[in-house]
């Protein structure tokens, strides 16, 4: 029984021309680009996120294919900010590259108290640990349209590690002033197959390198072609590599036990039915991993406040009777400490 | 409620080109136990860089008219590091093998309250054969594990869920290294035994390397 987290976005290659589509001749790339726009705006909605409606970058039919034959997409949604009146929260990315090397670290905050000397062992103390993952990737390019579009996908992704900001105007003296305000680190949503999993993060570094020994394309008049272009004084690399880094921001309390597992403390603190942090595709999760009933905590009790609409009702005696009533009948449950 | 995992080292229908099966029949196998929960795992210990260091802290006073100073001993810690590389030889190894390091990540987590506070400090007992067997009941060595590093070298080769190019990997999700390298460094936390008659608070054997 497969875990629940493997739900697949379906690739490129679903737009592209292959010998098992039949007469390649007939293949759209217009087409192509709509469909996959279309699977990319599905995937942005079904996060809660508004679809951008721009055309995709060069559909990438040579490099792109072997990355995708082998490995799964790359996917950044930047998560828009909450803030009303901050730039930002528009950039989506979704590619196929050659990752080279992908290295992920958990460190623990450990914190030895050192007592008497002589002592054995010092006191220790956990404050938490922290998970971060760093890939190197390579994007190379066939024709001049892609390494064009190369270079786009190392423009956006550069842009990730920069702040937010929000103009904000004051009037003083009958003159408006615009202040420019910084609103902090962007955020996204990171996707990597069964590696990263739909992983709220920060961006912690990017770096990219043009691979000059691999040559670059070579500018010739007249019109573009596969292998020139038409501006002098452009380098167009035929191969780039790229240093990412993203900072984990676990959404769900992480840990063994915990209060969707109670009574359970050798089980995962999720309680869900997907392995974590990795996914393993189509076998069954371990038994502890596997969820369990939740217990649904009741509401706390609601404040009425000056303002409220009802809050000069006075309840009638049967009703603060029956309210009286369902305070304690709560408080039997267990869900207060102390019920009086 | 459930018992604690205790995952073994992998003996599915692939064991035969498995490195597990060779680790088994010779016992190079090394298990972590999370000491809050009691969950085991279990790999074949293909280990590199192993490091096992003792180091004092001195502190040091000098006086006036001497060129040596006067030394005292403050603490003696032991650290442990070391590189394990776990192979899949199939795509049925490599998600059980996953699911053990899973295991082994979730093992830097702590047990948690209902209330979600830290209860449990992620104590790691760590036994590798003789290298690291524990001097009281043979059990491992309690480690601090500070950091772990879980590396893929992609060139090494990958297992994917899919036929590769014939038929792309529509799948897209499912990806696994042929080689995984995790790296390990960890603060040992150093047995005391209370013998009667013995001064030392250390065990007699301690440390004990199979010697």
């Amino acid at each position: 029984m497969p875990n629940d987290d493997e739900i697949v976005p379906e690739g490129i290659s679903d737009f592209l021309p292959h010998e098992s589509h039949g007469d390649l001749s007939s293949f759209d790339v217009d087409e192509a680009h709509r469909a996959m726009r279309s699977r990319t705006d599905q995937l942005m909605a079904d996060r809660g996120l508004t679809p951008i409606g721009e055309r995709p970058p060069v559909v990438r039919t040579s490099i792109g294919i072997i990355g995708e034959a082998l490995y799964p997409p790359l996917q950044i949604v930047e998560i828009p900010p909450e803030l009303e009146g901050v730039e930002g929260g528009q950039m989506s990315l979704q590619f196929f590259m050659i990752p080279t090397t992908f290295d992920e670290t958990f460190k623990s905050r450990w914190q030895a108290e050192e007592l008497s000397d002589g002592r054995i062992n010092p006191i220790y103390n956990y404050g938490g640990t922290q998970r971060e993952i760093s890939i190197s990737f390579k994007l190379a390019a066939l024709t001049v349209q892609e390494a064009r579009s190369n270079l786009s996908v190392c423009e956006k992704l550069a842009r990730t590690v920069y702040g937010r900001y929000r103009r904000s105007e004051t009037t003083i003296r009958e003159r408006v002033r615009t202040n420019t305000v910084f609103a902090g680190h962007k955020t996204f949503t990171v996707d990597f197959g069964g590696l990263i999993r739909d992983e709220k993060t920060f961006i912690n570094k990017f770096a990219f390198a043009t691979d000059i020994d691999a040559g670059v394309f070579d500018y010739s008049s007249g019109a573009d072609t596969d292998v020139t272009h038409n501006k002098k004084g452009t380098v167009l690399p035929r191969a780039l590599k790229i240093d990412i880094g993203f900072t984990i921001v676990h959404d769900t309390l992480l840990g063994f036990g915990g209060q969707n597992r109670p009574g359970e403390p050798l089980r995962w603190a999720e309680n869900r039915k997907r392995d974590w942090p990795h996914g393993t595709g189509k076998i069954d999760v371990q038994e502890y991993m596997k969820p369990t009933t939740e217990v649904q905590m009741a509401s706390l009790p609601r404040v009425i406040r000056y303002g409220d609409e009802d809050f000069d009702e006075v309840p009638d005696e049967d009703r603060a009777a029956a309210l009286v009533e369902e305070s304690l009948a709560r408080a039997r449950e267990g869900f207060f400490e102390n019920p009086e | 409620m459930t018992a604690p995992a205790n995952m073994k080292a992998y003996s599915g229908k692939y064991k035969n080109r498995s490195i597990a099966g060779w680790a088994d029949s010779q016992g190079y196998l090394i298990r972590f136990t999370h000491e809050p929960t009691g969950h085991q795992v279990e790999f074949p210990a293909l280990i590199s860089d192993f490091t096992d260091s003792h180091s004092p802290a001195f502190g040091q006073n000098h006086g006036a008219n001497m060129h040596d100073p006067i030394i005292t001993l403050k603490k003696t810690d032991r650290a442990i590091s070391f590189v394990m590389t776990v192979l899949n030889a199939s795509l049925e190894e490599a998600r059980y093998n996953r699911q053990c390091v899973n295991l082994l990540i979730q093992m830097l987590y702590p047990t948690v309250s209902e209330a979600g506070n830290f209860t449990g400090k992620p104590f790691i007992g760590v036994h590798m054969m003789n290298l690291l067997e524990g001097s009281i009941e043979g059990n491992g060595v309690t480690c601090v594990i500070e950091g772990l590093a879980y590396g893929i070298k992609f060139d090494e080769g990958i297992l994917n869920a899919n036929e590769g190019v014939v038929a792309l990997n529509r799948s897209g999700k499912e990806i696994y290294p042929q080689s995984l390298e995790i790296s390990i460094s960890a603060k040992a936390v150093v047995e005391s035994d209370r013998a009667e008659g013995v001064a030392s608070p250390f065990p007699v054997n301690y440390p004990s390397y199979g010697g």
